[in-house]
């Protein structure tokens, strides 16, 4: 089936946000038809282009391995073209009009306002504010509608940085100055997103169905290239009128930019803790930039600024009273009936109701369900029967309400549970009082608590989902395990589930699971993979067996599932032996300096979608690769260095998640430190000459980076959570300052270095790439550290090719 | 033992460099005498091992071969693959790339498959290679049945092997199943012919997507078949699984109409199959065609492959829909996939007393004597022995 309708309307609304474009004046309609000429170009070569491969496929009889896929993006590619085509056809329709009717064209004036410099430097804040906050509040969304793998985050900040550099470009052309329509416009535009991502969703999804990587990239560029070209032609646009018009250098203007952004990301830090759902926020924040717009641009008098005061708290209580978010799950979540939405700092908790069952979803995956025998049996009792008496033991995270009947089964003493978002654990649990004589719960990082945690454990049993992200991937290292292994000794037992038992196991499968097993291998002396509806590891020092039925039977422990009605030991064993015999020892252990299990979970989503890999590939080159070539060889330090910055952000975030676990706040605060630093870096005015700080702000990035990549493992290993938080939070801190004096610096004088927005521009494109290519490639291939260290090699060939040098 | 194709010794990497620089040289002149002749990989003149078999059903026709198995209808010319990934154009040719190497190789229990009225209690040495000829968005099986044989790790075990390896198990069938027996028909029917030689019994266990020649000839070596019937609808059939349902309610009547003892899985996804009406019209329909006595089973949903975000099916939706089949005038009504709540229990159709009893896959007591009913003697339709 292709994608006749969805394809034909995004492309119609795509080409009504860019025709409103031309006529509000943001671009000439030469700009505007020359954006659907590339588009009409692009389409045009990869229709024909792979309409030729067929052609050779056909003639020649050439075996080409991914011809279905080529055959598909023909298709889609052509219906795109034909849709393109009729705008086209339209544009030229008007020249033989015109033959008949005679008409003059219209030059419209360009308008101006007149503005003070404190009116302006608010506005800055403003749309920093509002640019940050509507970035935090949407990328949430996308990495929940997405699956929540890094590379979506990095193809977010990437479509981001990319929107926002093509709107910088076009600022730079653009005759428009009409500041009141500008930032009219730019409070609008959220709502325009907003609205292309509930409707991309239900376009190109089946009820049910989790978007392919390469459908998520396609549906995060649509939706948030209205909001980002705005936000990023409305910054360009205010700090020219800034600098020309009221003398405030162009660094000033980035530095009130970030501080609107550090005040977005604390605000948003608060209110999503527990305070307001991501939509409701959303929509407040789009209604108050709405009002700020009203009342300072548009009405002059006290009278109607207190009415339209009023009219914007009203709405803000409306949105604050209604719950919004239950509307919006519903649209995601199309098929079921969601109840209730709720946002921690953690996740999207959602409760819904379907045939009378009750379902709750955690970031949009189920998360627990009714009539559950098999999942919960089997998470218990493959180690718990394993054990000779069980009395301590430990469970991190899953449906402790529903784990807690099975484990009861045993004459424990002691249950301690590890959740890290509280929101999670159910009311009832928390009133149940007999329950709560041997259960404890504690709301913490799983990793940070093992490792302070002096209790032995008899047996522990990891409940969280598969490695799936850099986040859920320390629970499934090397070192985590051994953090298990000091607490359950040499007769513990220690249960995880990579991923879902299978009839067979792809060779993606295969990596992944044997990265897994070569990490506890490396641990423990035994492992005994169990083929349930899950795939489960079941590890120890102490003998293991796969007679479960016989163990059941022995220990006289009634289950629905586990046990002799529903399997066998001997299958049970065959299958253990299956797995094992496809284990791969040679492959590297998924440690913290190279969390390989993560990539290899992606590598496996992605060949769900087989025909979608050449393609995705191809669009992630497109998205983040080229925009390099329009980088101009003068910017390439400021490229360079902003790539080597968002790099180093994911580094050191996950550095802090494992040397302290992972922490809501705390990964505010790391990001609060680099805005923080970008905004000192670039609001400084250091006496130096310009020449000579263009020189030494490299060098000391290039060795800060490398003396960062040799004291790495003194970061992730600090024992005091306190001292590494602080190491951390100066670590970002620094090159943050840094590469914002080198912005300043760049943007300062005209003609020497370049015009702000194609510095801005560099340093947004340079952004997106750094953060895709270390979170996507650097890491997995080449660990943390060597990533580190290669950062500075990154900003040492900008040095050498980018810089101006005398003739 | 069997051994997997996958593993190399020293002699096959000496054989693959040869390979590869040979099919180097043949690239390279391949490009020299474009377009006049192309010798690219796949159309070298030795026979690759990947052709194993002349597939069964094909056609030349002025737009190439036709597969005619099923009703996707693949018309393939020289070197192209056909939707279901297993069947290749070779040398004018189509050829199946599954004979002899199945890449999942299990024991199951028969109640698995499932199979209530086929020889309860025993064991089936269960077999499949990659390829299917549906798409199903929530299927169980998806790394298997979205590829093609060339590209999973495979073991080698040709018909006479399978069958060895049925006996030395001590299981009383062997079962085609997991990813789609119609895909790899010839080593299907071959491994059938002589498995009811040696005495074992052959189970189908499919999507039911087939032509009618093909499964009159394939039903002349089956004892049982469990066929999936997704919907009863075209359009949810078509978005769903990307398949039509007529072929398959055709396929029913012919397993019926040809003495092989059939079973029906009803997968109850919610929001795509569940609406209660078309259950009922499905079970109308089945009751209609003289599939009164043919064992349904409601089998429970969950979140699998692209349709993740789908809860499991509420139990209480599977028994009503166990009660539509029932008010129908169907006599065997399973609900299965759901430990605790399952409705297992085969009784009979006369005097509604239990006749065998399960928990589970075991079966706790079996009563059913001559196939028929110790309580009023009629009789309990079935394979029992």
């Amino acid at each position: 089936m292709y994608h006749v309708i969805s394809t034909g309307v995004t492309t119609t609304i795509l080409y009504l946000i860019s025709y409103f474009f031309y006529r509000t004046g943001f671009y000439s309609l030469n700009d505007h038809r020359k954006f659907w000429n590339i588009i009409l170009t692009l389409t045009f070569l990869l229709a024909g282009s792979a309409g030729l491969f067929l052609a050779l496929q056909i003639t020649y009889k050439w075996n080409i391995p991914f011809i279905k896929s080529v055959l598909k993006w023909h298709v889609e590619c052509g219906i795109g073209l034909a849709f393109t085509g009729i705008f086209h056809f339209i544009w030229h329709l008007s020249y033989f009009t015109r033959i008949f009717v005679k008409s003059e064209d219209i030059v419209k004036p360009v308008e101006t306002t007149s503005r003070t410099a404190g009116q302006n430097k608010i506005n800055l804040v403003i749309i920093g504010f509002a640019s940050s906050a509507v970035q935090l509040l949407l990328i949430r969304e996308i990495m929940n509608i997405a699956g929540g793998y890094e590379m979506i985050a990095g193809t977010f900040l990437g479509s981001w940085l990319i929107g926002s550099a093509a709107g910088a470009v076009i600022a730079r052309r653009s005759k428009l100055m009409d500041i009141r329509k500008i930032n009219t416009i730019f409070a609008i535009s959220p709502l325009v997103s907003l609205f292309l991502l509930l409707t991309l969703d239900r376009l190109f999804l089946n009820i049910g169905e989790t978007p392919s990587f390469f459908l998520s990239v396609i549906m995060t560029l649509i939706a948030l290239f209205p909001f980002c070209f705005v936000s990023g032609f409305t910054f360009i646009k205010l700090i020219n009128y800034s600098e020309n018009g009221l003398n405030l250098h162009v660094g000033k203007s980035f530095s009130l930019e970030t501080t609107g952004g550090i005040i977005a990301g604390i605000v948003v830090s608060i209110l999503t803790d527990g305070l307001l759902n991501t939509y409701q926020l959303l929509l407040l924040i789009i209604i108050l930039n709405l009002g700020y717009v009203l009342i300072s641009f548009y009405y002059r008098r006290k009278k109607e600024k207190i009415i339209t005061g009023v009219a914007v708290v009203f709405l803000a209580i409306i949105t604050m009273i209604l719950n919004p978010d239950i509307f919006f799950r519903q649209q995601l979540l199309h098929g079921i009936n969601v109840r209730n939405s709720r946002d921690t700092p953690y996740g999207n908790i959602t409760t819904s109701v379907y045939g009378g069952e009750k379902n709750i979803y955690y970031n949009q995956r189920l998360q627990s369900y009714s009539n559950d025998e098999i999942e919960r049996e089997e998470n218990i009792h493959y180690a718990m029967l394993q054990h000779n008496n069980p009395e301590n033991v430990l469970v991190i995270s899953g449906d402790i309400m529903s784990q807690m009947k099975e484990i009861l089964k045993y004459k424990v003493k002691r249950v301690v549970y590890v959740e890290r978002d509280p929101a999670l654990i159910n009311s009832e649990l928390r009133r149940d009082e007999s329950l709560l004589k041997i259960l404890t719960i504690i709301n913490n990082d799983a990793f940070s608590y093992i490792k302070n945690t002096k209790e032995n454990f008899d047996v522990v049993m990891l409940l969280l989902p598969p490695p799936s992200t850099l986040l859920l991937n320390r629970f499934y290292a090397t070192e985590f395990f051994r953090e298990v292994k000091d607490r359950i000794g040499s007769k513990g037992i220690f249960i995880c589930s990579p991923g879902s038992g299978e009839n067979y196991y792809s060779k993606e499968s295969v990596v992944l699971y044997s990265s897994i097993y070569n990490s506890l291998h490396a641990v423990f002396r035994n492992i005994r993979p169990v083929v349930g509806n899950k795939l489960y590891f079941v590890s120890s020092d102490a003998e293991l067996s796969s007679s479960f039925c016989s163990l059941s039977d022995i220990k006289g422990i009634k289950n629905i599932y586990v046990n002799s009605d529903y399997l066998s030991d001997d299958l049970m064993e065959k299958k253990s032996a299956d797995v094992i015999a496809v284990i791969d020892p040679g492959v590297k252990q998924n440690t913290f300096g190279f969390p390989v299990a993560c990539f290899h979970y992606q590598s496996y989503n992605l060949s769900k979608n087989l025909n979608e890999k050449v393609p995705s590939v191809i669009l992630l080159i497109l998205i983040f690769v080229i925009p390099l070539f329009s980088v101009r060889r003068k910017n390439l330090i400021m490229f360079s260095s902003a790539a080597a910055l968002s790099g180093f952000e994911i580094i050191i975030l996950f550095v802090l998640q494992t040397a302290i676990g992972y922490m809501y706040l705390l990964t505010g605060m790391i990001i609060a430190s680099l805005m923080t630093g970008l905004a000192v870096g670039s609001g400084l005015n250091l006496k130096r000459s310009e020449t000579a700080l263009m020189r030494i702000i490299p060098l000391s990035l290039i060795t800060f980076y490398i003396t960062t990549g040799f004291i790495f493992n003194m970061l992730a290993r600090a024992n005091s959570s306190w001292f590494s938080l602080t190491l951390l939070l100066l670590f970002i801190f620094i090159p943050a300052a840094l590469t914002g004096q080198l912005f300043c610096i760049m943007t300062k004088r005209k003609g020497t270095y370049s015009d702000p927005s194609s510095v801005y521009s560099a340093d947004l494109a340079g952004s997106a790439l750094g953060f895709v290519i270390v979170s996507g490639l650097a890491i997995p291939a080449l660990g943390i550290r060597i990533t580190i260290i290669l950062l500075s090699t990154l900003i040492f060939a900008a040095l050498l090719f980018g810089t101006v040098t005398n003739k | 033992m069997f051994f997997k194709t996958g593993e190399m010794n020293i002699s096959n990497c000496d054989e693959a460099k040869r390979e590869f620089l040979k099919k180097c040289f043949a690239f390279s002149a391949g490009l020299v005498f474009l377009p006049s002749r192309v010798s690219l990989p796949g159309t070298s003149d030795d026979i690759p091992d990947i052709y194993k078999k002349v597939a069964l059903f094909q056609d030349e026709t002025a737009r190439g071969i036709m597969c005619r198995i099923c009703p996707n209808e693949c018309v393939l010319k020289e070197g192209e693959i056909s939707k279901c990934n297993n069947r290749k154009v070779y040398k004018s040719k189509l050829y199946t790339m599954a004979f002899g190497n199945p890449c999942a190789v299990n024991i199951d229990p028969v109640e698995k498959k499932p199979l209530y009225h086929f020889l309860p209690g025993s064991r089936a040495f269960s077999i499949a290679t990659a390829g299917c000829n549906l798409v199903c968005l929530n299927c169980q099986n998806w790394s298997i049945s979205q590829t093609s044989p060339d590209k999973t790790r495979n073991y080698e075990l040709q018909p006479e092997q399978a069958v060895d390896e049925c006996i030395k198990s001590k299981c009383s069938s062997i079962a085609y199943t997991y990813s789609e027996p119609i895909t790899f028909y010839e080593y299907t029917f071959e491994t059938a012919t002589l498995a009811r030689k040696a005495g074992i019994k052959n189970i189908f266990k499919s999507n039911g997507y087939i032509y009618e020649e093909p499964l009159r000839k394939l039903c002349t070596v089956l004892d049982a078949a469990n066929i999936d019937l997704k919907a009863f609808s075209e359009s949810t059939y078509l978005k769903l699984s990307g398949g039509k349902l007529q072929p398959v309610l055709n396929g029913l009547k012919v397993f019926k109409e040809m003495g092989i003892w059939l079973e029906i899985t009803n997968l109850v996804v919610p929001s795509w199959t569940d609406n209660l009406d078309e259950i009922k019209k499905m079970c109308g329909w089945l009751a209609a065609n003289g599939f009164a006595n043919t064992p349904l089973h409601f089998s429970r949903f969950y979140p699998l492959y692209k349709l993740d975000q789908l809860p499991p099916t509420p139990v209480d939706l599977l028994m009503k829909a166990a009660e539509i089949a029932s008010g129908e005038g169907l006599k065997y009504i399973y609900v299965g996939n759901v430990p605790g709540n399952e409705t297992a229990d085969t009784k009979c159709p006369s005097c509604g007393k239990i006749v065998l009893k399960r928990e589970g896959y075991r079966i706790l007591f079996n009563n059913i004597s001559d196939g028929k009913c110790p309580s009023c003697g009629k009789k309990v339709d079935g394979v029992w022995n």
